[in-house]
């Protein structure tokens, strides 16, 4: 009998947390451009 | 719940904390205000500009088609204004390059804002709201020297 491969969907968190990243990003440029406008 | 879902959703959580905390670090510790709108103070027609202390000024400012009134002002650098802002006519915008400062001149409302000038040089002020056919033209400057 086969045994069946667990399935871990590897390129889907990857691709979760490149656009985490990517707004963490964006968001944290914004918001140090805020700030140095004080 | 499954072993993925929940690093996903960690992620996210932990995500909208560190936005909590840098918001609420820019609000108390270095006081990045929000505009208000105040009800107590009435609508007025002409803008002025009054020293109310040591470096410390009331500028009141009307925005009508296509001007700011007053367009000009000068201060000194280390200065700080307490915008009062509102309109005669119709809805206009208030912008301060390089400043956190973004309005709306609303008739028959005023609202206000406080900004520090430290660094000299000349602020433009511009109309960031479509007010009609010369709205491109419509702007100030604040000169700090």
């Amino acid at each position: 009998m086969q045994q069946e491969e667990q399935f871990y969907p590897r390129g889907a968190l990857a691709f979760f947390g490149a656009l985490i990243g990517i707004y963490l990003l964006m968001w944290l440029s914004l918001y140090f451009e805020l700030l140095g406008r004080i | 719940m499954d072993k993925a879902e929940k690093l996903s959703l960690y992620l996210g959580i932990s995500l909208l904390g560190i936005f909590i905390v840098l918001i609420l670090y820019a609000s108390a510790a270095q006081g990045v205000e929000v505009p208000t709108c105040i009800t107590d103070v009435e609508p007025f027609a002409e803008g002025q500009l009054i020293q109310t202390g040591d470096h410390e000024y009331e500028l009141q400012v009307v925005a009508r088609m296509w001007m700011f009134q007053p367009g000009r002002v000068e201060i000194p650098a280390g200065s700080e204004l307490n915008i009062y802002l509102t309109s005669t006519d119709v809805i206009h915008g208030f912008h301060i390059e390089e400043k956190n400062v973004n309005l709306m001149a609303v008739p028959g409302t005023v609202n206000n804002i406080r900004v520090k000038f430290e660094e000299p040089g000349t602020y433009k002020v511009l109309c960031h709201e479509y007010c009609g056919v010369a709205h491109h033209s419509m702007a100030g400057e604040i000169v700090v020297k």
